[in-house]
């Protein structure tokens, strides 16, 4: 079992749970000074060159701001967020003459990544994955442009597709996450700096994976990315985003949006790997991290699946959804959420069924120790028009210790009677006897536990892209070290 | 305080709270004209502790769909009402008889109307050597301090319309166990309305002190008016001592114009075992809160309930089961029938504290839409903080299942029988958990007559 080998050494290497990505690259940054107001909404849209309509939809987005409260329905509990203590813009300096191939990017950048683990150069030839890199808040290089562009696909900073593909950006841009939609969306919508954007064209299935890693770097930067995904009639995508942060003691806000389109008959599958600092054993420090991840099946038989490991973060409130308005359109949630020491994550997705014949599908599993809190928070609604819609939702939670909780809190809609709507949710701990199976074989403890959480995570994680299956199975191990002994 | 409390922020109101007055008006106005003739009326501390009670509801006002436990029932039916309590003095319903059928075989049944305890109805036989079971008006003209524990709790335990329905406690039934007392035949509390213009509140409170090791039934019929409007807003507060068993059943019918909204205080101590079973097939807006504290180890509770919806019926059924102790075992199965514009909602939660190892929490929600109008809300909710536990919940909406039907008609039964046959089966699973074979019993028949009379009426409508 080379994936559980593997998870044994990654165990051993991080002997006290020191955070293996952190560690600070120091390059010169160009800021927006510390806070938000008009003026700094205003400095970023200049910034970033754009047109006169997404400066009024952002100044729009940051007056819905200013009125709105902060969502309260989940029981997280940490300091008020001080918003004006943040920077909203950072951008490594060579703004200005970006680098036209991977050889002129900074040296030091490219360091950062290879610590990081992303084979950028090697990509290419091994990994058959294009990776748009997100450093801080501007896109640094994006790979493979040629294939994609062989194959009509316009994969690139959301920033470069608002100057070549303005028609595109605008009229998708917050079609399926309006500026007002929460607060958290208003405060992206008015200050995102970059993110990635995807148009997969009619009747093309994308000849790769995409990937963007995100990695929060200059202290005390928030990062607020925007990523908009359309396929079009036909069109499959398959879109992994990978998160790792720097060390930090001070808490980094972070607010992204999501947006999916899928058009008739097509497809997009969107795999996350969340693992950014959690804080330390004393709850210290940590991202928080509030996302607003929304897809709406527009057309007919078309298809959008979430699946998300998320392990990091100090706070974790994220709600991946799925709209299905158009008939026989699919949609599915699998999420494999790990808290421990003093994390607290509240997740969960929400299931609209609009069109007839609409199915959806959760799988979510919740694994909690030290002192954390994690809970699954999920709406299905089934509207009067979605004759035959189907769900099946179940939620496991499991418990490491005695400190730590687990809820479930689903919320289950249904006006039309044609419609088929299962729910199932367990809470139980590992099972003693499990342990003493794998003991009694030489297993240490830690690892037995690796191992049974990785099958109790099985359904989720077979389901993500290869590359990232095998760094979940080793995150698995990673986030629950010092829960059990 | 004698007075009524006088709306908050008088007249520089801000318009919100001007809304909150509102909406509390026609109960507090009810409140002020029935005040002197409610239990206990002499004692002037307990009148106070109830004008208390009707402040926090003055202030609180009426839960709105903005409050996250009243997220999916609406109570602006009640806002529009004007209620009033009566004496309870008017003839009863002429089909009283057939009400009382039920209490047959019992001797001890206490019969009330429009809320307040009629004795002229009742009949306790002779009790048991340490059963009591008396009027609460009684209690209170001896002993004031029976609800002033109830009164002065904590302010934001409870909504305003809890509160409401506190102060304005029109009657009810105190049943005394002492240790080791057993009442073998069920008590019957059998609750009727006069028909009247205007519509009719009433807020009975049953009381059940279990002492140690003793043994209880208690049935309630819901006879709610057939026409015209009331506002039903029963409360209880029922505690078991270590070892005690009590079974609560209900079954709430009447006309559409029924808004009944019931609480239920639950504490049970180590040993224990509590069941209870809601049936529900008439009424406008019924809504079942239950929550049970479990305080001592070892318990069993069974909660259960089965709701059959016609017409423009609204059943809530909300749970909360708090395990705060080791060892406790939990079940909840609800299962819902709703049909025309019918609207069903559960609202459950199982708490798991720290401490309270080894629990083993179940719950269960089932229901079946058979019109395309009809509507089901279910927020199962577990929050568990021990980690030796078996919790579990499950929650299931739709149609009769075709092929069962399918199955049944190529075997020559016509739709209309083979869909009452599935219907029956499908009550029948929640309704075996009724421990009380007489109970059982009636609720089944219950149960089938309700769906006779919905499909005859849906017969002769087409």
């Amino acid at each position: 079992m080379p994936a559980v080998e593997e998870t044994v050494r990654q165990v051993a290497e991080t002997a006290n749970q020191k955070y293996k990505y952190g560690f600070v690259t120091d390059i010169e940054q160009e800021r927006a000074p510390k806070g938000l107001s008009e003026d700094t909404v205003r400095f970023i849209s200049a910034k970033k060159g754009e047109p006169e309509w997404l400066l009024e939809w952002r100044l729009q987005a940051y007056r819905a701001w200013l009125e709105m409260p902060e969502p309260d329905w989940a029981p997280l509990t940490f300091k008020p967020i001080d918003y004006q203590q943040y920077h909203y813009y950072a951008a490594p300096k060579s703004d200005a003459d970006k680098p036209q191939s991977l050889d002129e990017v900074d040296p030091k950048l490219l360091e950062t990544y290879e610590k990081l683990g992303i084979p950028l150069r090697e990509q290419e030839m091994l990994a058959g994955v294009a990776v748009d890199a997100v450093f801080d808040s501007v896109s640094v290089a994006t790979t493979f442009k040629k294939t994609l562009h062989d194959a009509g696909v316009i994969f690139c900073s959301i920033s470069e597709a608002v100057r070549e593909h303005p028609d595109l950006v605008r009229k998708y841009l917050g079609s399926v996450v309006p500026y007002h939609d929460n607060k958290h969306a208003c405060l992206n919508s008015a200050v995102f700096t970059d993110g990635s954007f995807v148009y997969i064209p009619e009747g093309v299935r994308c000849p790769m994976e995409l990937s963007t890693y995100f990695r929060i770097n200059e202290l005390n930067t928030g990062q607020f990315e925007r990523t908009l995904i359309v396929a079009d009639k036909g069109a499959y995508v398959s879109y992994l985003e990978g998160c790792t942060a720097p060390m930090r003691d001070e808490n980094q806000l972070h607010a992204a949006v999501v947006e999916l389109v899928a058009h008739d008959d097509a497809e997009i599958k969107y795999s996350t790997v969340q693992n950014w600092y959690p804080g330390d054993e004393n709850g210290k420090g940590g991202i928080y991290n509030f996302v607003t991840k929304r897809g709406i099946c527009e057309g007919r038989n078309s298809k959008i699946s979430w699946t998300q490991v998320e392990t990091g973060s100090a706070i974790t409130w994220k709600y991946p959804s799925c709209i299905l308005k158009g008939d026989n359109s699919v949609g599915e949630f699998y999420s494999v959420a790990i808290t421990n020491n003093y994390q607290q994550a509240d997740t969960g997705t929400k299931m609209i069924h609009i069109g007839r014949n609409t199915k959806s599908r959760i799988i979510s599993k919740g694994i909690s120790a030290g002192k954390s809190d994690n809970t699954y928070r999920g709406l299905v609604r089934i509207l009067p028009g979605a004759d035959g819609a189907k769900n099946y939702t179940q939620c496991d939670s499991l418990l490491i210790g005695d400190q730590c909780g687990a809820h479930t809190v689903p919320y289950i809609e249904n006006r039309n009677r044609s419609a088929t709507v299962e729910h199932e949710a367990t809470t139980s701990r590992v099972s003693e006897d499990q342990l003493f199976y794998c003991r009694q074989r030489g297993i240490g403890e830690e690892e037995a536990l690796t191992l049974i959480v990785n099958g109790f995570c099985r359904e989720v994680l077979q389901v993500l892209p290869m590359e990232f299956a095998v760094e979940a199975q080793k995150l698995v191990g990673i986030s629950l070290e010092g829960s059990v002994g | 305080m004698t007075a009524v409390p006088t709306p908050l922020h008088g007249g520089d109101a801000r318009p919100d709270s001007l809304v909150l007055v509102d909406t509390a008006r026609p109960l507090m106005e009810a409140y002020r004209l029935a005040r002197d003739t409610l239990p206990g009326a002499r004692h002037p501390t307990l009148m106070q502790a109830r004008d208390r009670a009707m402040a926090r509801f003055a202030q609180a006002g009426l839960p709105s769909r903005r409050d996250e436990a009243w997220k999916y029932t609406d109570l602006k039916r009640l806002a529009k009402l004007v209620p009033r309590i009566t004496a309870g003095d008017q003839p009863p319903p002429a089909d009283l008889d057939d009400t009382l059928a039920v209490a047959d075989e019992s001797l001890h049944a206490m019969v009330f109307v429009d809320g307040r305890f009629r004795a002229d109805l009742s009949f306790l036989g002779s009790l048991p050597d340490g059963v009591t079971v008396r009027p609460l008006c009684e209690v209170l003209d001896e002993d004031a301090g029976a609800l002033a524990a109830l009164l002065n709790g904590d302010a934001a335990a409870r909504d305003g319309l809890e509160w409401a329905a506190l102060a304005l406690i029109t009657d009810g039934a105190v049943v005394d166990l002492a240790e080791s007392a057993e009442l073998e035949s069920p008590l019957r509390l059998v609750y009727l309305f006069s028909q009247r213009d205007a519509p009719v509140l009433a807020a009975p409170h049953l009381a059940v002190r279990a002492g140690a090791n003793s043994t209880v039934t208690v049935v309630e019929h819901w006879a709610g008016p057939a026409a015209g409007d009331a506002v039903i807003l029963p409360t209880q507060s029922i505690a078991l001592g270590d070892g005690a068993r009590v079974r609560l059943y209900r079954h709430q019918e009447g006309g559409d114009g029924a808004l009944h909204v019931a609480r239920g205080d639950v504490h049970v101590a180590r040993d224990t075992s509590f069941e209870t079973f809601a049936l529900t097939t008439g009424g406008g807006l019924v809504r079942n809160e239950m929550r049970v504290a479990i305080d001592g180890p070892g318990v069993d509770v069974h909660l259960g309930g089965v709701y059959l919806g016609n017409g423009d019926r609204h059943v809530d059924t909300t749970t909360l089961v708090q395990h705060a102790a080791p060892d406790g075992v939990s079940r909840q199965v609800f299962r819902g029938v709703l049909d025309d514009c019918a609207h069903g909602v559960f609202q459950g939660r199982v708490g798991v504290a720290r401490d309270a190892q080894r629990t083993d929490g179940h719950q269960l929600s089932n229901a079946l839409l058979l019109s395309p109008k009809a509507e089901m809300d279910a927020k199962p909710e577990l929050e568990i903080f021990a980690d030796d536990v078996k919790c579990s919940h499950g929650a299931t909406t739709g149609d009769i299942d075709h092929n069962a039907l399918f199955y049944l008609r190529a075997r020559g039964i016509d739709e209309a029988v083979a869909r009452g046959l599935l219907i029956e089966a499908f009550i029948g699973e929640a309704m075996a958990d009724i421990s009380d074979e007489g109970v059982a019993e009636a609720f089944a028949d219950a149960a089938r007559s309700w769906w006779h009379t919905h499909t005859q009426a849906q017969t002769a409508a087409a």
